[in-house]
């Protein structure tokens, strides 16, 4: 499994309390519509992002679009990974 | 059914028209209606939509009415344990929502209705009448409490809030705070409904810029934010497409940062607006845009039809604000309801501290004591306590925010036992929302307890 997929995995569920079982959990699955995460889970998902993949997401990118699926937030930790040189 | 109630199900055909939420899907309308027919729950049983903001939510929503059905909306990312717990205390006869997982509920009777499933208790004996509506009080009376409302009681609020603002068809809302909230639900969706206007539904995550961009593509003229949202958008400066109206609700808005916002090129009309789901929910409003300086720390006068009092007040004229009001709900329930927020006239206890000035107008004092703000997010510190309590080997629990605003809970065990609190800690994750998580979790002897 892609290592920023899987990281994304347990984010939801250690830091957002996400019910699934890690392997349940699909990179197409909606964060709002399949996982439930709302407004302040959001803040969450992004603060822990920018913590364990040390990036600072910039607030145009904090958007519905870039954080709708595990795939879209691995595609923008990717845009930040190589302008940044960090690796997933 | 009720005139109030057939409105809102005749309008539901016609609401595509006018409603976006930015989702491939749109429900067919008719064909929901039909499905929540053939669950065959008894009228006045109730059912809990755990679903996100969008069309989908409402439709589902005015189905459930439609059916005699109760429609109680709960936030998506509430736990198992808490819906669990909700469904005994609030007799909830079927849960419907896009992601639930009928095995968390050992359910046998589940299904699809639309898109989303349905888990159907089917011992669960009706304890409402059908037009009534729940709505969720868990962030100010705690966990496991609502409101008993009537549809007719959520239209005769939303329609005060539309005439106070003139709100009608000719304008079109952006609903960005949460459906299950009264706010979004009533004042925003279900004034939508029945003034005609546009709705267009977004978020979260909610995005300043992308906030601003909406306003103009879609040409919105009518915005409701909170204070958190309000504060983010003067801190960062951010300009907004000029909008008719803008209300701010849901906490205090300091009188600095009313001028503030007033002074914004963007805004024209300023509402500041007060109230709780216990009537309605709006209560007064302060047209800041053409009120006197000396008012900016007051959430105005009532709306029309809504009268106001305050009992005992101290030499400071200091008192709980009464609220009497046509929009009122009929009765809260829950488990730790033991008694109705009313007087023996008919007012309803509002919990809240306030001082009224000669002119009528509102001037907030403070909020019970219990009600934290954090993260934005209202929340009942009892009820955080009480969870802690539920767990086997606490005996005490004590929630307060600290002075840098994080949530620190408190804990005494039994027989003065060593917690594991990481344990402790994933017991309380289980039952509460993601603000309403201790960022701190401390064990204090027993012998501090008891002094």
């Amino acid at each position: 499994m892609n290592s920023i997929e899987n990281r994304l995995k347990d984010i939801l569920i250690i830091d957002l309390f996400i019910e699934l079982e890690k392997n349940k959990i699909l990179a197409a699955h909606s964060f709002r519509n399949d996982l439930g995460i709302d407004s302040i889970g959001f803040v969450e998902l992004k603060s822990q992002v920018e913590k364990q993949f040390s990036i600072v997401i910039h607030d145009d990118d904090f958007t519905p679009d870039n954080f709708s699926t595990i795939s879209s937030l691995t595609e923008l930790i990717n845009r930040y990974g190589k302008a940044n040189g960090v690796r997933g | 059914m009720s005139e109030a109630a057939r409105k809102i199900i005749d309008s539901a055909n016609e609401l595509d028209r006018r409603i976006s939420d930015f989702s491939d899907f749109s429900p067919n309308y008719d064909q929901l209606q039909k499905e929540y027919a053939q669950l065959a729950l008894q009228p006045g049983s109730a059912v809990l939509i755990f679903a996100p903001n969008g069309i989908a939510f409402l439709f589902h929503w005015i189905a459930a009415i439609a059916n005699g059905y109760v429609p109680c909306a709960i936030a998506p990312s509430t736990k198992t344990s808490l819906i669990t717990a909700l469904q005994k205390s609030l007799h909830i006869a079927a849960i419907v929502g896009p992601q639930l997982d009928p095995a968390l509920y050992q359910a046998e009777n589940f299904g699809k209705i639309g898109t989303f499933n349905v888990v159907v208790f089917d011992k669960t004996k009706p304890a409402y009448e059908p037009n009534d509506v729940l709505i969720l009080t868990t962030g100010t009376s705690g966990q496991r409490t609502a409101c008993v409302h009537t549809v007719d009681s959520l239209v005769c609020n939303a329609s005060m809030t539309n005439k106070a603002l003139n709100i009608t068809a000719n304008d079109k809302q952006l609903i960005v705070l949460p459906m299950y909230h009264t706010y979004g639900l009533v004042t925003q969706s279900i004034g939508a409904i029945i003034s005609g206007c546009g709705l267009v539904i977004d978020g979260p995550p909610f995005n300043a810029n992308r906030f601003a961009r909406l306003i103009e593509k879609e040409d919105i003229s009518i915005i409701a934010i909170t204070p958190t949202i309000a504060r983010d958008l003067l801190k960062r400066d951010i300009v907004l497409p000029a909008v008719r109206v803008i209300s701010i609700g849901g906490d205090q808005v300091s009188p600095e940062e009313v001028t503030r916002f007033l002074s914004k090129p963007f805004v024209n009309e300023l509402y500041i607006t007060y109230g709780l789901t216990e009537a309605g929910p709006r209560v007064s409003f302060l047209p800041a845009h053409t009120a006197p300086v000396d008012k900016y720390d007051t959430v105005g006068i009532p709306f029309d039809g809504i009268s106001t009092r305050i009992e005992n007040p101290d030499v400071d004229g200091v008192g709980q604000l009464l609220v009497k009001t046509p929009s009122v709900c009929r009765r809260k329930v829950g488990s730790t309801i033991n008694r109705q927020p009313f007087t023996s006239d008919g007012f309803l206890e509002t919990g809240d501290l306030f001082i009224k000035d000669d002119a009528g107008y509102l001037r907030y004092v403070t909020r019970s004591a219990d009600i934290l703000f954090i993260k934005g997010e209202k929340l009942n510190a009892r009820s955080i306590d009480a969870v802690a309590q539920s767990h086997p080997h606490v005996e005490f629990a004590r929630t307060t925010i600290n002075n840098v605003n994080l949530l620190v809970t408190r804990l005494w065990a039994t027989d003065d036992k060593i917690l594991d609190l990481d344990e402790v800690r994933r017991f309380m994750m289980s039952f509460l929302r993601l603000h309403e998580v201790p960022d701190n979790i401390i064990q204090e002897t027993n012998a501090e307890f008891h002094k």
